[in-house]
């Protein structure tokens, strides 16, 4: 049988609830431990204000020690990579150095060998 | 006057985060046949759609910080009542509802009720996704990309599961009403 969308409409058309349904919710959220019925950030924040003395300065403690580690370490790393690009720089001057050298020696032997002229087969003949 | 009733929303949302049980309670009233009607139609039982309606507020009232906005919170609604209702669905095993024995009153205003109640049978007998989906097409008038937001479905999914499952309402419907003529005469 051929039904159109408007007697799906009315078919699934909104329906009350008991006339008592809000009081009910709101009844059994009565019935729930204040700690069960929210958790909002402002209240988990406010928590921390009720941890004992002990424990808020251990935490603070422990915070505080692992900034000082993070700015160690980031110290550290940025030593190395000063230490490293030194070296660099080392090797490469020695590296110029050596290239030099060779340079010279190459020219000084080149100078100290007489030049060889080729023969004029005409004047031979 | 629209916008003043949102502005009187986003107050009353703002003060039931900040654990007014007053505001609660409104926010409760405003969306409760909403809540409810999903639960209903999906569930076809009106004893469990009531308690999963609760809890859907109770749940709503430990989220309520998380909310952003009115439209936020409709949406929000929507998708946990549906999720509810489907774990309520797997949970449960069947059991006969007062629905499924008599109709207390055929309300002729809203088209034929014999079809009516065929059609409310027949939809909540499919598969959950399905029944969802027609559930916020046709009861709540979403369209077919809220839908895929609300089922965390591709949009493409919806709308040839919508079109299967109509079409499956019609063989179903066209059955049923079959016999009950056959019956008849």
């Amino acid at each position: 049988m051929p039904f159109s969308e408007d007697d799906l409409r009315a078919a699934l058309r909104r329906k009350e609830p008991s006339a008592d349904f809000a009081a009910k919710v709101m009844a059994r959220l009565g019935e729930q431990p204040e700690g069960e019925r929210r958790a909002t950030p402002d209240r988990r924040a406010l928590a921390v204000l009720r941890w004992p003395i002990q424990v808020r300065w251990a935490m603070a403690g422990a915070l505080a020690a692992t900034l000082l580690l993070a700015a160690g370490l980031q110290q550290y790393q940025r030593r190395q990579e000063q230490v490293r690009a030194e070296r660099a720089r080392q090797q490469t001057i020695l590296a110029l150095q050596i290239a030099t050298q060779k340079i010279d020696h190459v020219f000084q032997r080149a100078s100290r060998t007489p030049v060889q002229m080729p023969v004029n087969t005409k004047e031979q003949l | 006057m629209e916008g003043d009733r949102d502005i009187q929303m986003v107050l009353t949302l703002r003060q039931a985060a900040q654990g007014s049980h007053e505001a609660f309670g409104d926010l409760v009233r405003q969306h409760q046949t909403m809540v409810f009607s999903i639960a209903y139609h999906f569930l076809r039982n009106r004893a469990q759609a009531e308690d999963v309606a609760q809890e859907v507020f109770l749940e709503l009232y430990k989220r309520l910080n998380q909310i952003e906005s009115p439209p936020h919170l409709t949406f929000w609604l929507r998708r946990v009542t549906v999720n509810r209702c489907i774990d309520q669905t797997r949970r449960r095993k069947p059991e006969l509802a007062l629905e499924d024995v008599a109709e207390p009153k055929a309300d002729s205003a809203h088209g034929d009720p014999l079809l009516s109640r065929h059609l409310q049978k027949s939809v909540a007998n499919l598969p959950e996704r399905r029944r969802a989906i027609i559930i916020l097409r046709y009861q709540e008038e979403m369209d077919l990309a809220e839908i895929a937001e609300v089922l965390e479905m591709p949009l493409n999914t919806v709308k040839s599961t919508l079109q299967r499952s109509l079409l499956e309402l019609r063989k179903k419907l066209t059955r049923k009403l079959g016999e009950v003529r056959y019956a008849i005469f």
